[in-house]
Parts: structure tokens; C-alpha cells; sequence
């Protein structure tokens, strides 16, 4: 879904955008793909992918199955697949992954725990490459 | 059978109409004629027309005629006719933004179109107690939006479209607008490169200022506004040069 600059490849696959020009408050439950580069003071859920944009501040928890975070995130972060943290990023609060990519320069305060799928998502990874 | 629902300000396009009523004689297109200014209650009259096997609804003249007619047969659906009813347009004169998004580009060609009979059955928002096709817009100054568990607030100036078919906004078509999913599409911005965007069955306007919302751009309607998608579709007769 998001091109290697991190960030969505086209609006067509993405459910919902929280722009700059926004706040938005309370908690937000999707299904598809959830561009942040807005302010969302709640939690945020969806079954589809997450991107928190540089600018963007979350004060509530994310729970998806991939999320990129470059942005202010004051909540838990769960990423059922794939965490990643630009060098802007700024999570205060513990994070759950399956697989996780940290830059230089990112911030976390807060625990880190593998969630215990990580190694099968790993080895299925490797027999496609194989394949 | 054809009723065509001719609207009260289209006197002064006698030349246009007699164009109109020969291209439709020539395809055979004849019908029955209402004129809205000699009418007191659409709602009524249509009631009995649909009960006398119409089959198609056309409105003859713009956002604000359709609109009339949307919502008079709705009203008027005693038997759940709709299922074998189509409506359509012939635009006439300005403000025409929704035979446009029908693909129905001018009066010239509404006729083939018609002919062709190319139908989708397509969602109908409603706001408040007016149902409408198109899009309801507000300033984004002093609005927030309601939805389920959220509320919307924008921080900067702009504008706020809830879009059932969006109108005319080239800007904003990225390809999320489709009648036919039960959505209501939400569009906040001041430049489009800073859009937000969200969906939703359902939701509540409210306005600080007492802001009115201003509805397919022919009519106003006072906040708080209820908005939402409605469980019946309309048939419409649409062109090939539709927008969604």
C-alpha cells in the first residue's frame, strides 16, 4: 500500500484522510486504510493500514495492521504486522508488533514487545522469497 | 408512458423548448406535460400518476426542478413503485450541475439520451426532512460534523461538502465518489492538497454562527441538519458522459 517514501500511493485506497485541516475527537473505527496528518484526540482502529503523517499528533492509542508513524503519537501502538518509525516520529507509549523498522532520530518512550506471530510472518516472508 | 414536469421559469426559454418538444416528437418520446406553476401539490398529482403505469419522470429545467420532483415522488411512492420508475433530466438555462454529473451535458442531447434509456439505480441522501441527489455544503467556520463515536472539527477556514454525487469540483474528484455505496462522502478543505476525507452512513451538522446548508446548490436548509443516506434507490436515466 504505501510507496517507499512512506506514504499512501494514491487516495483511491485509502478510506479516510484526517487532513491538517481537522481535529478530530473521539474514537475512530475503520475498516480499509487511514492516512493522519491532521490532530485525532482518541483511539484509532481500523483492519486496514495506518499512516501518521510529520505533522500530525494522535493522543490516544492505534491498533492496525500496518502502521507508519513520522508524527506525535501519545497512546499504545499496536501493529498486528508491520511497525515502522520515521526519523521524525515521536511515540510516547508502549508498542506491539510483528515486525518493526525504527530510523535514526525516532523517539519511544515506552516498552516494545514482539507479538508472538513475528517469527511465522518472518518465515513465510522467506519461503516467498525462495519461491 | 412519459410525464415530463416542466418548471414554473422556463418562459422565457419558449425557442428552447420548442427544440425540445420537436427532437422528442422525432424519436417518439411524447408524454404527458405538467406545468409546475398551474400545480398546488406535485406530491398528490404524482401519487395518481404513478398509479397509472408512468413508467418515466422527467424533469424539464434545473437542480431545483429534479429536486422537486425527487422529492415528490418519494413522498408520493405509495406501493413502492420506484423499483419500475425511471426519472431523468432535460437541462435548461443555469444551475444545472446535476444533469451534468448525469452525464446529460445540455438540452440537445437529453433527448437521445432519454431514448437510449441507460438506467442506475442510484442512492438518495436526505437532509433533514428534503431529500436530495447531490452534495450539501457548508463553511467550514463555526462547523463541526457528528458522526457515531466522532466528531469532525475543522481548524481553519474552508469548506465542508457531503457529497451523495459531488458536483462540479473537478478539484476534489480523486476517485472516491460513488452514489451507489450507501456512503455519504465527506469533503473538508481549504486547498485541495490538504483535504480530509471521510464516509458515513449517517451524520450531524451543527453550525455556531446558525449557518444554513446549502443543498445540489438550489436550496437552504437550517442546522443542526441530520444527514444520511436513505434505504431506497432511484432509477435514473443517465448519459455516457456521467461523473461517477
Amino acid at each position: 500500500m504505501f510507496k517507499k517514501e512512506n506514504h499512501p500511493e494514491n487516495f483511491s485506497e485509502v478510506e479516510t484522510i484526517i487532513g491538517e485541516s481537522v481535529k478530530v475527537k473521539g474514537n475512530f473505527n475503520g475498516n480499509g486504510n487511514i492516512v493522519v496528518d491532521g490532530s485525532l484526540e482518541g483511539s484509532l482502529k481500523t483492519k486496514g493500514n495506518v499512516f501518521v503523517g510529520e505533522k500530525a499528533k494522535v493522543s490516544g492509542s492505534i491498533e492496525a495492521k500496518e502502521i507508519i508513524v513520522n508524527g506525535e503519537v501519545s497512546g499504545n501502538v499496536n501493529a498486528k504486522e508491520f511497525l515502522s518509525m520515521g526519523s521524525t516520529a515521536k511515540v510516547i507509549g508502549d508498542i506491539e508488533c510483528a515486525q518493526i523498522s525504527i530510523e535514526r532520530g525516532a523517539i519511544l518512550n515506552g516498552k516494545c514487545s514482539m507479538l508472538k506471530n513475528s517469527a511465522n510472518i518472518s518465515e513465510k516472508e522467506a519461503k516467498n522469497d525462495l519461491e | 408512458m412519459n410525464l415530463y414536469i416542466y418548471d414554473d421559469y422556463l418562459k422565457k426559454y419558449g425557442k428552447i423548448l420548442n427544440n425540445i418538444e420537436v427532437d422528442l416528437h422525432k424519436l417518439n418520446l411524447n408524454g404527458k406535460i405538467i406545468y409546475l406553476e398551474a400545480i398546488k401539490n406535485l406530491e398528490r398529482l404524482l401519487k395518481d400518476e404513478l398509479s397509472n403505469d408512468i413508467k418515466t419522470i422527467i424533469a424539464v429545467g434545473n437542480n431545483l426542478t429534479l429536486n422537486k420532483v425527487i422529492n415528490a415522488v418519494l413522498k408520493a411512492d405509495p406501493n413502492n413503485s420506484l423499483k419500475s420508475l425511471a426519472l431523468g433530466i432535460i437541462p435548461v438555462g443555469p444551475n444545472n450541475s446535476l444533469a451534468n454529473a448525469l452525464g446529460i451535458k445540455n438540452e440537445r442531447s437529453a433527448a437521445e439520451i432519454i431514448l437510449a434509456r441507460r438506467l442506475e439505480s442510484l442512492n438518495i441522501a436526505k437532509i433533514n426532512e428534503t431529500f436530495f441527489l447531490g452534495e450539501a455544503a457548508i463553511s467550514a467556520k463555526g462547523t463541526s460534523l457528528s458522526i457515531q463515536d466522532f466528531s469532525i472539527n475543522p481548524v481553519e477556514k474552508g469548506e465542508i461538502r457531503l457529497a451523495n454525487i459531488l458536483l462540479e469540483d473537478k478539484l476534489l474528484k480523486n476517485g472516491r465518489n460513488n452514489p451507489q455505496d450507501g456512503l455519504i462522502d465527506i469533503f473538508v478543505y481549504k486547498k485541495p492538497q490538504r483535504l480530509s476525507f471521510f464516509s458515513s452512513q449517517n451524520l450531524l451538522i451543527q453550525n455556531n454562527n446558525s449557518e444554513k446548508v446549502l443543498v445540489d446548490n438550489c436550496l437552504e436548509v437550517e442546522t443542526p441538519a441530520k444527514v444520511e443516506i436513505i434505504d431506497k434507490n432511484i432509477n435514473f436515466i443517465i448519459g455516457k458522459d456521467r461523473t461517477f
